[in-house]
């Protein structure tokens, strides 16, 4: 554990919290304010009170001011799902620093400020070879078990995010996080518009390395896929790397239009990047 | 090569995602690049060549065979040109068989014989042998092609919008307006030479003959023309022609005495028919007239300048013998009895036993005559004092009337032919006018028989009416092959149409005392039927019409299913782009 985490960042993260535009209304009372009315201590609102509300709720200081009856409205408390999605294929083994590494690291802080946060926690680790996950943790007793569960992932095959999610059988309402470096054969729109269906909260961490990002290779190669082992011979001149470096802009510009149109956070988890710059993104 | 073949090292990536984009990038941007899978390439390519097919209006000719079949057959004297197996006739014939012979079961095949008349060989007969029978027995003619005659028929026939296939077997090609014809070229390659005319002067002491002679190929040549003059050949030359010319030769020092001349190419070709051209020199027998009259010096100058003519004058008398004249001219007299030898003229006639003539007239307004006596007599300014009343018997016509009656008519009573003036001369100032001698000169040409005067050229299958003699008995005519057709009697002459072949003919005329011989030419069509290429004929404006309806429709229009096919196709094509991949 002392290599994903060390007590000075896990400290640190007990200041964060996962901020929610949606409110749960749905599962056990959790620490995340719910739009609906309830029976907490956290004052809310008033209305004109009605034959029948409990009179022990009427407003008397309100009351003196109009001279009509006001009932109080107080906050309801209810939890979140959290559903964490990794991608485990072999093309997130790579990279310096590995991207498998930073993966881990934002699963374990995402599982954190979920525990933490009284919400429920649900992770799957998503390759071809891969059909495990665990549901329904609960408190800061599961972050252990969150943490071993990452631990022992086994990066290879390929990724089929849209097929795993669905056998997840998310809950209506919730949020989802999905790391990855989004090599995919699937379309994103496809997977996004589904958990936005599920009226979910998305996070989508975007992991790539350096070498991905910026090729600094030059002369005659083949290029072997670490995932289908496919290859191709290419001479990268300036002018590849050049039309490379394009490509990937319009990759990442494709992602980030696709994003605002699902009102999807985008987080650039790009591993060059610092792990707390990462995760600002998805602070309160 | 394989060691010189450059290895590349290894290198893993974590996905050839973005190198593949890259790559794919790259190679759009190649001006020069590999053609690509791609279905909707492939779908929009037949659609392209449907849309390309379908404006072309595709359709199956022939898919079904129609129950109506018209067969057009050229039977005119180009088909006898031997550049075919045998001939052109025989080669189109040939073709007409086959056509009846693989009609469909039950059908009804129509054959026009396409000669200088076209005509019914049968009329939809659904009997083929019968047809064919027919078809065996038609001959290729000398006469000159009908084309006209064949449209009207084709048309006529089609009036009751029957669906007919129509054949055009000829070396003649023409168009009918609204009608899908199939032209069946009967033509081939061969070449021919003619004897366009043959024509003759006679001078005081000679004949010149003058011949023109065509070369309707396409290489030059010296043609060797022989003049054979009453049988014997009278002289040769040579002429040199280059293609497409036309020159011309003159026979000089012809006896007078002669009758019959040909003109003859002695070089072979491939339609022999038009080798030879025929002309006649028929003796001209003096004619004698004999004018009855007390004095009249008009009439008997005028009778005087007819060519040919032996004028005779006679005192009215009841006693005089009329006989032995060939026209008769009385003036202010009639005998009793009227001659029978001859034809009549009257001036002034008294009552007789002929026609009625009853009182008298004063004329004032003449109306225009269309009778042959007045022909290009335009001047009718000329006063007349008095004229006799005639009524016109019905053995005749009326010539020049008045508004207040006939004063000249004509007719054959007979077997003479009359010509009744109502008016003496010299009650007239007609005989000061320049149409006098003409009227006259007409009259004298329509009263004299003159063997064959309108018809310049007889070309063969032409027809024509021939003048006899008032005292004939019998009149024949006699063709090339010793043939006789005998156009008298019955009375009116009948019309001479059996002019088959080019030669000389004779018109024999058994008059009773003796036979009169006279001779004429009949040549072949050589204007429109040496020329052996072949033709096409193109009316001008006529093709435009009703170009978008034809009648006889006898194809399947797959126009509408190319563009079923379009809209398929087009719907597949849709569905591979929002579906596919």
């Amino acid at each position: 554990m002392g290599e994903l985490f060390d007590n000075e960042f896990i400290q640190k993260l007990q200041n964060l919290k996962i901020y929610t535009r949606n409110s749960a209304d749905t599962g056990f009372s959790g620490a995340r304010k719910s739009r609906s009315k309830g029976s907490s201590v956290e004052f809310s609102d008033f209305r004109q009170y009605f034959d029948g509300d409990d009179f022990r709720r009427i407003d008397w200081n309100a009351y003196g001011r109009f001279d009509k009856l006001f009932v109080k409205l107080f906050m309801e408390e209810r939890e979140s799902n959290i559903y964490l999605f990794l991608d485990a294929s072999t093309s997130m083994d790579f990279g310096t620093p590995n991207k498998n590494y930073i993966s881990r690291r934002l699963g374990a802080a995402f599982s954190y400020m979920t525990l933490a946060g009284y919400d429920s926690l649900n992770i799957a680790a998503i390759n071809s070879s891969n059909s495990d996950s665990i549901k329904g943790l609960r408190g800061m007793n599961s972050f252990v078990r969150a943490l071993n569960y990452l631990k022992t992932i086994q990066y290879t095959g390929k990724c089929n995010l849209l097929s795993s999610i669905k056998i997840m059988n998310p809950k209506k309402k919730g949020i989802s996080i999905i790391i990855s470096d989004l090599f995919i054969d699937e379309e994103l729109s496809e997977i996004l518009g589904y958990l936005k269906y599920l009226n979910h909260e998305v996070y989508l961490c975007h992991c790539l390395s350096p070498e991905e990002i910026k090729p600094s290779i030059g002369g005659n190669f083949r290029l072997v896929d670490s995932e289908t082992q496919k290859y191709f011979d290419v001479t990268c001149t300036s002018s590849i790397l050049k039309v490379y470096e394009k490509t990937y802009q319009g990759f990442i510009t494709n992602i980030e239009d696709l994003c605002i149109k699902y009102a999807v956070n985008y987080i650039d988890a790009n591993t060059s990047r610092k792990f707390e710059e990462i995760l600002k993104k998805a602070v309160k | 090569m394989y060691l010189l073949k450059q290895k590349f090292p290894e290198n893993k990536v974590s996905s050839l995602f973005l190198w593949t984009r890259a790559m794919m990038d790259i190679k759009a941007q190649e001006p020069w690049q590999k053609l690509q899978k791609n279905t909707l390439m492939i779908l929009q390519i037949i659609i392209l060549v449907l849309i390309a097919l379908a404006l072309c209006r595709p359709y199956f000719s022939d898919l079904f065979a129609s129950d109506y079949n018209i067969i057009i057959i050229d039977s005119s004297m180009s088909m006898q040109a031997t550049d075919k197996e045998k001939t052109r006739f025989e080669f189109a014939k040939a073709k007409a068989i086959s056509l009846v012979s693989s009609a469909k079961p039950g059908s009804y095949t129509c054959i026009i014989n396409m000669a200088s008349s076209a005509t019914f060989l049968c009329n939809f007969d659904s009997n083929k042998s019968n047809v064919l029978s027919k078809l065996d027995k038609l001959k290729v003619t000398n006469e000159k092609t009908d084309y006209l005659g064949a449209k009207s028929l084709v048309l006529a026939l089609l009036q009751s919008n029957k669906v007919a296939s129509v054949y055009l077997l000829s070396d003649t090609k023409f168009s009918i307006p609204g009608i899908t014809v199939k032209f069946i070229d009967t033509s081939g390659n061969g070449w021919n030479y003619a004897v366009n005319s043959l024509t003759h002067t006679i001078g005081k002491k000679n004949i010149t003959a003058f011949t023109q002679v065509s070369n309707y190929s396409l290489e030059p040549v010296t043609l060797p023309i022989s003049l054979l003059v009453d049988k014997n050949v009278f002289d040769a030359k040579n002429l040199d022609l280059s293609p497409g010319e036309t020159k011309g030769i003159f026979w000089t020092q012809i006896p007078l005495k002669s009758t019959f001349i040909e003109a003859k190419i002695d070089k072979a070709d491939f339609l022999t028919s038009d080798n030879t051209a025929y002309d006649t020199v028929n003796s001209s027998k003096p004619i004698k007239v004999v004018l009855v009259t007390k004095e009249n010096i008009f009439l008997e100058k005028s009778v005087m300048t007819y060519n040919n003519l032996t004028l005779f004058k006679m005192e009215a008398s009841s006693n005089s013998v009329f006989k032995g004249y060939d026209l008769y001219i009385f003036d202010g007299f009639l005998p009793q009895v009227l001659p029978t030898d001859g034809n009549i003229m009257i001036f002034n006639p008294p009552a007789n036993n002929y026609f009625n003539v009853s009182g008298e007239i004063s004329p004032s307004e003449l109306k225009r005559s269309e009778h042959s006596v007045f022909k290009y007599v335009d001047d009718y300014s000329f006063a007349m004092k008095k004229s006799k009343k005639l009524e016109v018997p019905n053995w005749g016509e009326g010539v020049l009337e008045s508004k207040e009656g006939n004063l000249i008519f004509a007719g054959e009573f007979e077997k003479k032919r009359f010509m009744v003036f109502g008016f003496d001369l010299h009650n007239t100032d007609l005989v000061l006018k320049p149409v006098f001698p003409v009227i006259i000169n007409n009259s004298l040409e329509w009263l004299l028989p003159m063997g064959i005067k309108n018809v310049e050229k007889l070309l063969t299958g032409d027809s024509a009416y021939f003048n006899i003699y008032p005292k004939t008995v019998e009149a024949k005519i006699i063709d090339p092959d010793k043939k006789k057709f005998t156009i008298f009697p019955p009375y009116p002459v009948k019309l001479f149409d059996e002019a088959a072949l080019p030669g000389i003919y004779t018109l024999e005329q058994n008059l009773g005392d003796g036979t009169d011989m006279y001779y004429f030419a009949v040549n072949p069509p050589v204007e429109t039927e040496s020329n052996i290429k072949v033709k096409t004929i193109e009316t001008p404006g006529e093709l435009q019409k009703d170009k978008a309806k034809v009648l006889n429709q006898n194809f399947l229009n797959i126009q509408l299913f190319m563009i079923l096919l379009i809209l398929i196709f087009l719907l597949i094509e849709w569905w591979v782009y929002a579906y596919g991949n």
